[in-house]
């Protein structure tokens, strides 16, 4: 006969125990008077003996766990068929596969919104359940982050945001010019991209779990392309926390753009045509190999790009716009764009707020941190303190 | 027109004084309505004003009283009906829910029903079992009845006056300790439309759902827990049916928690409705069950204090939100 024994109480006040140590192993026979387990209270640790012989066949409450009085501590075969039976090695109390997971439904909203797995979160609510400001640190740690070493004290730090289909690696020539400028660069592979494991399908799912990488003095916030919006999205929601907004080539300020582009990225199939494809992104060309090609077609292949294409390109216009949200930005802003940009063109400029500063660098397509880096670096001078 | 220290039976009566001004077909009916001037002395001295014939005392018979409403609504009086309490509806309910909220849709929207049936109820007064109920519950299930349950002396003028307005029937539930409430009310100052829940105290940490004497108690207990660092966000419904859902929701979404609170039993009430509505309707937002706070499953008391502990109290909404929020 299977039994469970709960935690009794072991004082007067005792509300809870913590399992110190297991003396049997599941699958030991153990006889009345034996002790099984060591329980930690607030006052002391107790030995907890057996009542009657039997044989342990799973630990439930294991070391180092913390259990309330009346919650079970172990299932024991007890009396006489304890010894007949055959010895069934029990598993660890681990949850079974596929187990539902304690979670609240606002934590699986954003689970799911996120491309979050539930199975690698810890819940730190009631019972151990996931609450959704649980989820918020499991987006942080799922980030997937570069930072560019320097080699003196930072004199500010940046925040560099990436643009469609583009991942943190991509802000490298600009980014080692800033470090060599004092700069401390951090830059996220943004949702939906690179290794960073959260998915997203608007400017709102890119932007969320990025408020743990502003860093607690005021820096520089820049952004690139649909970076850009995000990056605008970052500074309405934490404006205290950023001393200037930099756009380069941003989206959302008008209709145009070269969709097929966008829809091309999120549905490249193959080396070949990610390669026409990029071409379109820089006055120089790109100096790719096969190798770094095919790894590329290969992950946009997997289409985790195709909701955010739709949610910001549709009918052949860009479908979100971030002149209001600009408007009402407490920090200075400006925006630096490449004559030659062949995806989004830098006429839009005009429809920028008055106080916003435009710097238009020639010779530069949309990847002007590409094809410019020295110039955009300048914007960012090492003498002045921000 | 300035701010005036008034009280909610001023507000009440001024609401009538004017609409009768305004609209001759405006008739009250009741028992003591006339002369006595209402139980609660919500419509003392207006016989002074407009005489008998629109101040009419009845007989001490309920179906008489709402019947001769009903009748006179569908030949174009505009009657006020006071019920002189709620826990008499079941005497009236035939006239109530079976022709009053039924006509316009059995005569295929011919004629309508547009009269006002005002009463009161709740606890507060030690007036017993059968003289302190919350009912609202019973009319909130009928449709075709409108139901508004002022908690302000500013709702209490407005939404009767807007009550006088509706094309159909309206039940109007006052609370009988909430009379005596006075505020400092401008009572020509615009207040929020007809159907529209208010927000009556902001807070992001969970959304408190309730209406008439209740919204003054979790406003009670929003200030205890602003002390213990919880922002509790008070939601006053003023009209069952209309329902503002959309406030509700609103709110629950932005906290993730939410408590209805109610002074009627717990069992199979408002509250129960009320917390369906946020569990369907805000599933994926709730970081908790949404919890209802509510009346005993008793008759009410008449000892004061029997009486106090048989409904919700703020040192009761304090523990539960606490509890929820574990801080």
């Amino acid at each position: 006969m299977s039994v469970l024994l709960t935690l009794p109480r072991l004082g007067e006040t005792m509300e809870s125990g913590r399992v110190v140590g297991w003396l049997k192993r599941p699958g030991e026979t153990f006889r009345r008077g034996e002790t099984l387990v060591e329980i930690e209270s607030d006052k002391t640790v107790v030995e907890l003996p057996a009542l009657a012989d039997g044989r342990l066949l799973e630990v439930i409450a294991t070391e180092g766990s913390e259990v309330e009085v009346g919650a079970p501590l172990c299932r024991y075969e007890a009396g006489d068929d304890a010894a007949s039976t055959p010895v069934i090695p029990a598993e660890p109390a681990t949850p079974a596969a596929g187990a539902r997971q304690r979670a609240t439904p606002a934590a699986r909203r954003l689970a799911r919104a996120r491309g979050i797995d539930l199975a690698a979160v810890q819940g730190s609510g009631r019972r151990g359940r996931i609450e959704a400001s649980d989820l918020r640190m499991a987006e942080t740690e799922a980030l997937a982050v570069r930072r560019w070493p320097l080699s003196t004290q930072p004199r500010c730090h940046a925040l560099l945001l990436h643009g469609f289909g583009g991942d943190a690696q991509t802000w490298a020539p600009l980014a080692s010019l800033l470090a060599r400028q004092g700069i401390a660069v951090t830059a996220p592979d943004l949702p939906a991209h690179g290794a960073t494991a959260l998915e997203a399908a608007d400017i709102a799912g890119l932007a969320a779990p990025l408020a743990a990488l502003l860093d607690g003095t005021k820096g520089e916030l820049i952004g690139h392309s649909i970076g850009g919006a995000v990056a605008v999205a970052l500074a309405r929601a934490h404006p205290e926390r950023i001393a200037r907004l930099t756009l380069i080539a941003p989206a959302g300020l008008d209709a145009a753009i070269d969709a097929d582009f966008i829809q091309g990225i999120a549905t490249v199939r193959n080396p070949g045509g990610l390669a026409h494809l990029l071409r379109r992104l820089s006055v120089r060309p790109l100096a790719l190999s096969a190798a770094q090609l095919a790894r590329m077609a290969e992950a946009f292949a997997a289409g985790r790009l195709h909701a955010l294409a739709t949610t910001l390109v549709a009918d052949g216009r860009q479908q979100i716009d971030i002149v209001a949200d600009l408007a009402a930005l407490p920090m200075a802003v400006r925006v630096v764009w490449g004559l030659e940009d062949r995806i989004i063109p830098w006429t839009q400029v005009a429809r920028l707020p008055s106080p916003v500063a435009v710097h238009l660098i020639a010779n530069a397509g949309h990847m002007l941190h590409w094809d410019a880096p020295q110039q955009v670096a300048a914007l960012f001078p090492g003498s002045t303190r921000i | 027109m300035a701010e005036t220290d008034i009280t909610y039976r001023e507000a009440l009566r001024q609401a009538l004084y004017d609409a009768m001004r305004e609209d001759d077909s405006i008739v009250v009916l009741g028992e003591e309505v006339g002369r006595y001037g209402g139980a609660y002395g919500v419509t003392k001295d207006l016989i002074a004003t407009f005489g008998a014939e629109r101040l009419i005392d009845t007989p001490i018979s309920e179906p008489a009283i709402i019947g001769a409403a009903v009748g006179a609504a569908m030949t174009g009086l505009r009657p006020v009906a006071e019920l002189m309490y709620v826990d008499f509806l079941g005497l009236a309910m035939d006239q109530l829910a079976n022709q009053a909220a039924k006509i316009r849709y059995m005569f295929g929207g011919q004629i309508g029903v547009p009269m006002v049936l005002r009463t009161q109820g709740g606890t507060g007064r030690s007036a017993g079992a059968q003289h302190s109920q919350s009912l609202e519950g019973w009319v909130m299930h009928i449709p075709g009845l409108r139901l508004a349950m002022p908690a302000t002396v500013a709702d209490a003028y407005h939404l009767l006056r807007h009550s006088l307005t509706l094309p159909d029937p309206v039940v109007f539930i006052e609370h009988k300790a909430l009379y005596a409430r006075k505020e400092r009310t401008d009572l020509a100052a615009r207040v929020l439309p007809w159907g529209r829940a208010a927000v009556r105290r902001a807070g992001n940490d969970v959304s408190i759902v309730t209406y008439s004497l209740m919204v003054h108690t979790a406003l009670d207990a929003a200030t205890l827990l602003h002390e213990a660092g919880i922002a509790a966000e008070v939601i006053d419904l003023r009209t069952l049916n209309p329902f503002d859902m959309k406030t509700v929701r609103a709110s629950v979404e932005r906290t993730g928690r939410a408590i209805v609170l109610s002074e009627a039993p717990l069992t199979a009430g408002v509250a129960a409705e009320l917390a369906a509505r946020i569990s369907e309707e805000c599933f994926d937002y709730l970081e908790d069950p949404v919890i209802r706070i509510a009346g005993e499953d008793i008759p009410v008391p008449v000892s004061p204090a029997l009486e106090a502990a048989a409904i919700p109290q703020a040192a009761l909404i304090v523990q539960t939100v606490r509890r929820m929020l574990r801080r």
